[in-house]
């Protein structure tokens, strides 16, 4: 293969650049008014850059007035509870679907994917009603439950679990391995990539989720951080800008940190499942 | 809204089975006790349990517990409660939406004797009344009025306008000035065009539905007039079909760009955020909103207290909808959180009747048309004000885009 021609490599770099700062803009918006008050951000024509990033009261009123602490442990209680029984339930669900031989099985399998496909808002009320009836209301459970297996998650697993080769289980077996052995010691290892975009999945939506928590909370103490953003960015007949931006980066910073250290994994989920 | 239809129509299979409302025994004066929750949209949740700081001093048995929930999800929220048997025992209520709650039969009647019904602004009271029967309390108030830029009225030397013809004079003089946009009138704004659009329309004599709710008037000669009025605002060049749209109008109105909003009184406190409270000493003036044949008629904007009829504690929640409505709670909410009252008394404090600003307002509150309260004007008004546009763009006429929304309003029916 030529190298291409050096003004063309350069000219490709300087496109690439004015798309990459576009894509960006929006988001230093958020990061830069995180540190405006609500006068800076609402006078005309305004400025790009706060006066000053020292001026961190914004992330202090979320803090100290408005509860985020409490939040922030509630959506990373749910969260992670809502990975790891994805993670677990996902890998076991998508093992018997591909590899073991069970009557029904297309059947279990079919009714995965045509859960996939009802949309959540249609089995919310229903879900409600059960949650109610558990007695669940107002606890984190209630918020974990409906999110505990999502089907997305088997089906990755199962499809996964298909490419690896059966000659590996059934060699441990003629080992005298049982089912839970071969499960763990050998198919788990050999899934590590479809694990991690399970959980990236599970991690993004359970992190994400708005309504259900909401409905499912009774008081502020079982608030999600999604929840507490909208609650504490409300101002008499506005919103709290400054307050709104602090909170959509204090929201967004755990996954892009995430994502700082997962980054193959994200790609590797889009590109395998379509879905982000 | 997609999450408000499945929850209403879920509801609706409930609410049937839903006996009619006990009129509840009077309440008395001996202190409230026991555990009280109550839900509240928006940022008044944030003030509010220091607020009652009094009230729980008075009533030492009573825990109030207050739950802040986003208010665009509101509705959703409380209709899968009612559905589910989880509700709160007191709620605050938007006369937006207000009628949608209402239709589910959830609420209590209010008792008799609680509160005096002649001691609120008429139509925030009325908001609440279903048949004759109270299902809710009002607690603030507030109607749109003009708000316009005095210092540019003054350079283009013309008076604030109080009828339609001098509306025109006015903001044809504005332009000559060189304002761009004389007006502000809410276009691509959905059920707010619709909002806007019904001031017009009572100034005009007209009314969107019966005045005793029986039917829809959508397409009478009156509103077919007054929209063509509001359309010729923009036709004309003096406003614009583009913005600004809700907030954009602290940058537009500072800017000079616009010139003149029917707004709520809110817009003062917009403006002293954004320029400074001198700011606006010398730039804001307000006046009732221009008069047509009818009569000077603006928006009206309330919030009510209301009791669930499946409450817990139903006496500590109506002890504490009887104290929030007393003259001296409404002013010091006024003072604490800037919600105006809707306890006419509370209007004569010094806090409320030194700022010239608000005399306008408390002049419109008398007269201020409420949108029509059935629980079907959501659909009917959002598909209105996206129908406005079409004639605010000259691209259909009042009669045709009034007739089509009678008709789309006819099939959606009244509701419940």
């Amino acid at each position: 293969m030529t190298k291409p021609h050096p003004a063309l490599t350069a000219l490709l770099y300087g496109l690439l650049t004015i798309g990459a700062v576009i894509a960006l803009l929006p988001f230093a918006w958020v990061l830069f008014g995180a540190f405006k008050t609500q006068a800076e951000i609402m006078s005309a024509p305004g400025a790009w850059l706060p006066r000053s990033f020292a001026n961190l009261d914004n992330f202090v009123t979320l803090f100290s007035e408005r509860r985020f602490g409490r939040y922030m442990i509630n959506s990373l209680i749910v969260s992670a509870a809502t990975v790891i029984t994805n993670v677990l339930f996902a890998t076991m669900a998508g093992y018997a679907l591909a590899k073991l031989e069970f009557p029904g099985q297309k059947m279990v399998f079919g009714c995965v994917l045509a859960a996939m496909m009802v949309p959540y808002i249609a089995l919310f009320v229903p879900q409600f009603f059960i949650v109610v009836q558990m007695g669940l209301v107002n606890t984190l459970t209630a918020v974990v439950l409906p999110m505990a297996v999502m089907p997305i998650g088997v089906f990755i697993m199962r499809q996964f679990a298909n490419s690896v080769p059966d000659e590996l289980l059934e060699a441990a077996r003629l080992d005298g391995a049982g089912e839970f052995a071969i499960f763990f010691k050998i198919f788990l290892p050999l899934v590590g990539p479809a694990i991690a975009t399970v959980a990236i999945i599970t991690f993004l939506n359970s992190w994400n989720y708005f309504l259900w928590p909401l409905i499912v909370a009774q008081n502020q103490d079982t608030y999600t951080l999604p929840v507490g953003l909208a609650v504490a960015s409300q101002a008499a007949k506005s919103t709290d800008y400054g307050l709104l931006l602090a909170g959509a980066i204090v929201v967004l910073l755990p996954v892009l940190i995430l994502f700082l250290f997962l980054q193959k994994y994200f790609v590797q989920g889009i590109a395998g499942t379509g879905i982000k | 809204m997609k999450h408000l239809a499945i929850a209403a129509a879920l509801l609706a299979a409930t609410a049937v089975a839903t006996p009619f409302a006990s009129a509840q025994d009077a309440i008395d004066d001996s202190p409230a006790t026991g555990s009280l929750q109550v839900w509240i949209g928006g940022a008044e949740g944030e003030k509010l349990p220091a607020f009652l700081a009094d009230f729980e001093a008075a009533n030492p048995d009573l825990t109030v517990e207050v739950t802040q929930i986003p208010s665009d999800q509101f509705d959703t929220k409380l209709l899968t409660a009612i559905a589910a048997g989880t509700v709160p025992d007191l709620v605050r209520l938007y006369s937006q939406s207000q009628a949608g709650l209402m239709a589910t039969g959830a609420f209590a009647e209010v008792p008799a004797g609680l509160v005096d019904p002649d001691a609120f602004f008429s139509n925030t009271y009325n908001t609440n009344v279903k048949n004759g029967v109270a299902y809710g309390v009002p607690w603030d108030a507030y109607a749109t009025i003009f708000q316009y830029r005095k210092d540019l009225a003054e350079k283009a030397g013309v008076s604030v306008p109080k009828t339609w013809d001098e509306l025109k004079t006015f903001a044809a003089a504005m332009k000559a000035q060189g304002v761009e946009w004389p007006i502000s009138l809410d276009v691509g704004y959905d059920i707010y065009n619709a909002q806007g659009l019904n001031e017009f329309v009572h100034q005009n004599g007209g009314s969107f539905i019966a005045a005793d709710g029986s039917a829809w008037t959508i397409n009478s000669p009156e509103n077919v007039a007054a929209l063509e009025y509001w359309a010729s605002l923009i036709t004309e060049g003096y406003a614009s079909a583009d913005g600004p749209k809700f907030l954009d109008t602290v940058p537009w109105f500072t800017s000079g760009q616009i010139a003149a909003k029917d707004n709520g009184p809110w817009l003062e406190q917009w403006l002293v955020e954004a320029n400074g409270a001198d700011w606006v000493k010398d730039h804001l003036a307000t006046a009732q909103v221009p008069a047509g044949p009818a009569g000077s008629f603006s928006a009206l904007g309330s919030g009510s207290i209301a009791v669930l009829k499946d409450a817990k504690n139903p006496d500590a929640a109506w002890k504490l909808a009887r104290y929030l409505t007393t003259p001296e709670t409404q002013i010091a909410w006024y003072k604490a959180f800037g919600s105006l009252p809707a306890v006419k008394a509370a209007w004569d404090d010094p806090a409320i009747a030194s700022n010239p600003l608000l005399d306008a307002e408390r002049e419109a509150l008398q007269t201020a048309v409420d949108i029509p309260q059935v629980s079907t004007w959501p659909q009917v008004g959002t598909y209105m004000g996206q129908q406005m546009e079409l004639v605010a763009r000259g691209q259909a006429s009042a009669q045709d885009v009034l007739d089509d929304v009678q008709s789309f309003a006819e099939g959606v029916g009244l509701g419940n």
